[in-house]
């Protein structure tokens, strides 16, 4: 198990850096980056002070270096923290990401533990009461929620909660809450706010996670060792949560490797709909802007994220079943 | 539970002082799918002796397993029981009408495992991969037998001792991954008979394992069967397991019962002509090298369709046409040991036919060894 | 042996025949059986071979220009037919603003309903890329005869003196805005707009149809590329193993540790904007199967690692066959049939990431269309609040993907059905 950790650790150092060379270089490579335009704009200004700036900025962030020495700077300061600065926004990166950061990943575990908490009693449902009509629902419905794109079901229930709800979408926050410090009315607030996003999140998790636990389930529910719970006298729920469902939960935890991106993905869009003060709608403007520092903190620290969840994932598959822990 | 013990009693008194552990009467079971129906047991009526091993052959899909999970109420669905009696009766306790039960009722639960246990023919699946071993001992014995948990441990190492598994304290705490395929069908085992049943479902359960390992958990099986004085129905297609544990054997086709006879009078001497057909399918030492194999001529019907007359005239080599093809023979004594289905041995009427001794004089009597094709 | 002849008939030819039969079928055969039971795919396929029809003649079926920008409709609402003397009709609308609310309030005018006609002269176009033709299935056609001109204007009159008799009442402004509308609007022939037209007027059906064309193909040209890059370094990564099958290996661990829509975003910002629509299709395709064929590359390697152990494999080796033959035409053909499967559950995945790239504006561009681009429209939820006809655009957006998945689905159980 020791081994297996730090194997996997070691796996997301690897990839840690090669995904920082991949978005360094494809974010650097366009040309008209927002550096550049702010470049301009000090030249512009002119005199001695701008001159100055000017070549510290050129300095600071290699302008004429060739691109590995681009990046040799820039990932030197970023392993202690400093990502450099956003020239959109004029302010350092790493101002702007964590707190954007840590909302994203709220959001994102709070749609994960959502969806699990629904897909797996939906699934146990649905298997065990196969070809019924409330089997056919779950089942259309899963269709749909994996069919509907996450950013339309943002939209329909943005357009929905103003309408029926009347209630202000596209904030985490009322507006008395917005910069003020943690507290418990703000906590409220903030859980009246933050349904809509996690709903949307979980819906198309939420579907294909329901899927694969009727699947499994049905899968397993055919095994000898179901039948063997029976013949020993055990009642047919314990047979279902206990020697059934503990079975088919592998292959979920191990949809976690498809269900974490989607998640974050998800979770991107939809806050760039939905405006909500996370990554997504501050990492589409820095795409747009070529404010190439910002965009890569975010993308880095999105796979970051990923990678830390698949890690989880596998820890908890190691705890579910003990076949896995030999290895 | 009053018309239970009645008709226990009447059963009791019609066969003298017979001991049964349990009756099956007139037994059905149907699974309807999409296609049609499939008659998997069609009216089977067996009798289990107490402290007997009780084998039951036939080929795949006869319905042979099927009539142990019907003992179970396990029958997987889409299956039903349709119609037919399980009498079961305790060492200790009143006779029981076990299909009067729901088959998710307490008393149900009570009987599974308590009074009647199975095992399977994979012992590679037929143990929860999440569970070590002994928590799903346990799991039986303190749902059957006891509430204390120290207690219940103390039974399984007890019992996983007894079936010849070594360190059996230590066993307690493994999964099943970590044991041979011999070793996992040994744990089966001791989880069937943690509860001392009176009656073992055997499905099968030497048929995954290998030859050597096969002979040494029937062996197993023999000890603690004599130990516990529980009776076995033992489920096989294999005729060489089922000479070696029954003492009395059953043989099935297509969900019915053809033959019941003492393990040696059927290998001596098999009457109904499936019967012989399956004993000459056997290959024996001394074949000449490139021999043809002996196979029963024809295919199982469509499994959807019912055969008018008996089931197995298709494929009979004596069958009598307007007799066989029409009506349907049932199981009548021919010995006082011996019960056959067949117009061979006895009229539509029930009378024994005229000269029993020159049809059944042995495997290779006139009329079959004429009919035959070679 | 009379008894045994006049017994088999019964079970036994029967049994033999079908034995035959199964033994004759090919595997492909049995795989069309099987997916011809499962009703909800094959409906699922001729919905879908319903899509790309429609898609192959779009302008053929559009009763407008897709581009035809028209101020007098802007933010028109789908158009209500109406039944007149039995035949589907069309009412001019006129159309007036709302001075409160900002916003262009429009009316039908039922008494000059025009009826839906088929076969009608319209725009240009060329029908499956090939035919010159101007004739549309359905349309209404503009030239309102000249001899109803004069009651129509008389009745414009009517409604007019109405409109100074509310003003009598209350909204002077109004009154006015209305007649003077009225007197210049009056004579623009109706339009036909089954789902509305957006902000400049433009007929959204119309645009639905012309953005399936995009929207339906850079799904399967995106898996495409996929599928042969997926596919070669898939099966050469299972069979070579060792070094080369590593290094696959790891790259796709390291692309999939990306979370997918982000590294698509990055990519598509990446590219040039100063493209022509047919580059930037291309590009989008290129970029979705970018990350779109580490998934491929995985199913594959698994097969082929499972084909790697066969003895037809170690049959062909010891005959002498190049690695490239033993891959190419032993390993991929077998693996046809899941290849096919893979492909076709992935295509939905290539069809909402194009839509939501789009959506992003980070996709397809205006004055591309499709139906992100369509959707992109819909970021303004104000404006979806009182348009919510603009949405519609996401209907053959979830149907496609649905359709998809379940054709995916039904394959996948034709091939396999004991997995």
């Amino acid at each position: 198990m020791l081994n297996f950790l730090i194997r996997r650790v070691s796996f997301m150092v690897i990839s840690m850096i090669a995904i920082s060379i991949l978005s360094f270089v494809l974010i650097e490579l366009p040309p008209g980056s927002a550096i550049e335009v702010k470049l301009q704009q000090l030249r512009q200004q002119g005199g001695d002070m701008t001159a100055e700036q000017v070549r510290g900025l050129e300095e600071r962030y290699g302008i004429h270096d060739p691109i590995q020495v681009k990046y040799w700077k820039w990932i030197s300061r970023a392993v202690k923290g400093d990502f450099g600065q956003s020239f959109q926004l004029d302010r350092p990166v790493k101002s702007l990401i964590w707190a954007r950061l840590g909302f994203s990943v709220l959001l994102s575990s709070f749609a994960l533990v959502f969806s699990w908490g629904l897909s797996i009693p939906l699934g146990v449902y649905s298997a065990t009461h196969r070809y019924t009509l409330p089997d056919y629902v779950i089942q259309v419905l899963q269709f749909v929620g994996v069919a509907i794109p996450q950013f339309l079901l943002a939209l329909l229930l943005l357009v929905l909660a103003s309408r029926a709800f009347n209630q202000e979408v596209g904030t985490l926050f009322s507006q008395q809450f917005k910069n003020a410090p943690w507290s418990l009315p703000r906590l409220l607030d903030f859980l009246r706010h933050v349904w809509i996003p996690v709903v949307v999140l979980a819906v198309g998790g939420t579907a294909g996670l329901t899927r694969i636990m009727r699947a499994n389930l049905l899968d397993v529910l055919g095994q000898q060792y179901v039948q063997t719970a029976r013949s020993k006298g055990v009642a047919e729920h314990i047979v279902i949560w206990k020697h059934a469902v503990r079975n088919a939960l592998h292959p979920l935890i191990m949809a976690l490797g498809t269900t974490l991106p989607l998640l974050i993905s998800g979770e991107v869009i939809i806050s760039i709909v939905l405006n909500l003060p996370t990554t997504g709608p501050m990492y589409l403007q820095a795409l747009l802007n070529k404010d190439m520092y910002l965009a890569v903190a975010f993308l880095l620290m999105l796979s970051l994220m990923l990678l830390i969840g698949n890690l989880l994932a596998d820890i908890l598959l190691a705890w579910v079943d003990p076949r896995v822990r030999l290895e | 539970m009053v018309t239970t013990s009645a008709v226990a009693e009447a059963k009791v008194s019609a066969n003298g002082q017979v001991d049964n552990v349990i009756e099956l009467e007139d037994l059905h079971v149907h699974f309807h799918t999409k296609l049609g129906v499939v008659r998997a047991v069609n009216g089977v009526t067996l009798e289990i002796p107490r402290g007997k091993v009780v084998g039951v052959v036939g080929e795949s899909g006869c319905g042979k397993s099927q009539t142990a999970f019907a003992i179970m109420q396990l029958v997987p669905p889409p299956g039903r029981i349709v119609a037919g009696k399980i009498v079961l009766y305790p060492k200790n306790g009143p006779p029981v009408n076990v299909l009067r039960y729901d088959r998710n009722s307490d008393e149900m639960r009570a009987i599974r495992g308590g009074h009647v246990s199975m095992i399977f023919q994979e012992p590679m699946t037929a143990l929860n991969p999440v569970y070590p071993v002994g928590d799903q001992i346990m799991e039986a014995i303190l749902l059957h037998q006891t509430t204390d948990k120290k207690e219940a441990a103390a039974r399984a190492v007890d019992i996983l001792g007894k079936v010849g598994l070594p360190n059996p304290k230590r066993l307690l705490g493994t999964y099943p991954h970590e044991l041979s395929g011999g070793m996992r069908q040994r744990a089966m085992i001791a989880l069937a008979l943690s509860c001392t049943p009176d009656l073992l479902l055997a499905d099968e359960p030497t048929t995954a394992l290998d030859v050597t390992t096969q002979a040494q958990i029937l062996d197993v099986m023999r000890e603690l069967q004599a130990e516990i004085g529980m009776s076995i129905l033992f489920v096989t297609h294999n005729l060489g397991v089922i000479a070696q544990m029954a003492d009395e054997v059953a043989v099935m086709y297509l969900g019915q019962l053809v033959e019941r006879a003492p393990v040696e009078e059927l290998f001596d001497e098999p009457r109904h002509p499936y019967t012989r057909a399956l004993m000459r399918s056997i290959p024996h030492l001394g074949t000449p090298r490139h021999a043809r194999l002996n196979v029963i001529e024809g295919g199982l019907p469509n499994q959807y369709s019912q055969v008018p007359g008996c089931a197995f005239h298709p494929r009979c080599p004596v069958a009598q046409p307007g007799l066989c093809d029409v009506y349907q023979p049932a199981l009548r004594p021919v010995t006082p040991t011996v019960e056959v289905s067949c117009f061979l041995y006895h009229n539509l009427d029930g009378t024994p036919v005229a000269a029993p001794t020159q049809t059944a004089s042995s495997g290779t009597g006139p009329p079959l060894g004429d009919a035959l094709p070679a | 042996m009379a008894t045994v002849s006049t017994g088999l008939p019964l079970g036994g030819v029967a049994v033999q025949k079908e034995e035959s039969a199964a033994d004759q079928v090919s595997q492909w055969t049995l795989m069309r059986w099987r997916f011809m039971q499962n009703r909800l795919s094959v409906g699922a396929l001729v919905v879908l071979i319903l899509m790309y029809l429609t898609a192959a003649v779009a302008p053929f079926l559009s009763p407008n220009d897709y581009n035809e920008l028209d101020t007098d409709h802007a933010f028109a609402a789908p158009t209500r037919i109406k039944l007149v003397h039995g035949w589907p009709s069309v009412c001019p609308l006129t159309q007036t603003l709302d001075p409160d609310h900002f916003k262009w309030v429009y009316e039908a005018d039922c008494e000059r309903a025009v009826p839906i006609r088929l076969f009608v002269h319209g725009a240009k176009h060329r029908l499956l890329g090939l035919i010159p033709t101007d004739v549309h299935l359905f349309g209404v056609v503009d030239v309102p005869p000249p001899a109803e001109a004069a009651p129509s204007a008389s009745k414009t009159a009517a409604k007019d003196s109405v409109a100074s008799l509310l003003a009598g009442l209350g909204g002077q402004n109004v009154a006015g805005a209305a007649s003077a509308q009225a007197e210049t609007k009056a004579e623009k022939p109706p339009r036909l707009f089954f789902f509305g037209a957006d902000q400049q007027g433009r007929d959204l059906f119309s645009r639905v149809l012309e953005g399936s064309r995009v929207s339906l193909t850079i799904g399967i040209v995106g898996v495409i590329f996929s599928l042969i890059i997926g596919s070669l370094l898939g099966a050469f990564s299972g069979y070579m193993g060792g070094v080369v099958d590593n290094a696959i290996q790891r790259t796709i661990e390291i692309i999939r540790a990306v979370p997918t829509l982000p590294l698509w975003a990055a990519f598509a910002a990446a590219l040039p904007r100063t493209t022509t629509v047919t580059q930037r299709y291309l590009l989008i395709t290129i970029v979705l199967s970018l990350v779109g064929w580490t998934g491929l590359a995985r199913e594959l390697r698994g097969k082929v690692l499972a084909y790697r152990a066969l003895d037809y494999i170690a049959a062909a080796r010891l005959a002498g066959s190049s690695h490239l033959r033993i891959v190419l035409s032993h390993m991929l053909p077998n693996a046809a049939s899941h290849i096919i499967v893979i492909a076709t559950l992935a295509v939905p995945y290539s069809i909402l990431g194009e839509t939501s790239l789009s959506f992003l504006g980070l996709g397809m561009l205006p004055p591309a269309v499709s139906w992100g681009v369509l959707l992109r429209d819909t970021q303004q939820i104000q404006s979806v609040l009182i348009h919510p006809w603009m949405l519609l655009p996401a209907v053959p957006v979830i149907l496609a993907v649905a359709c998809f998945f379940l054709l995916g689905d039904g394959l996948r159980d034709a091939i396999d059905p004991y997995s």
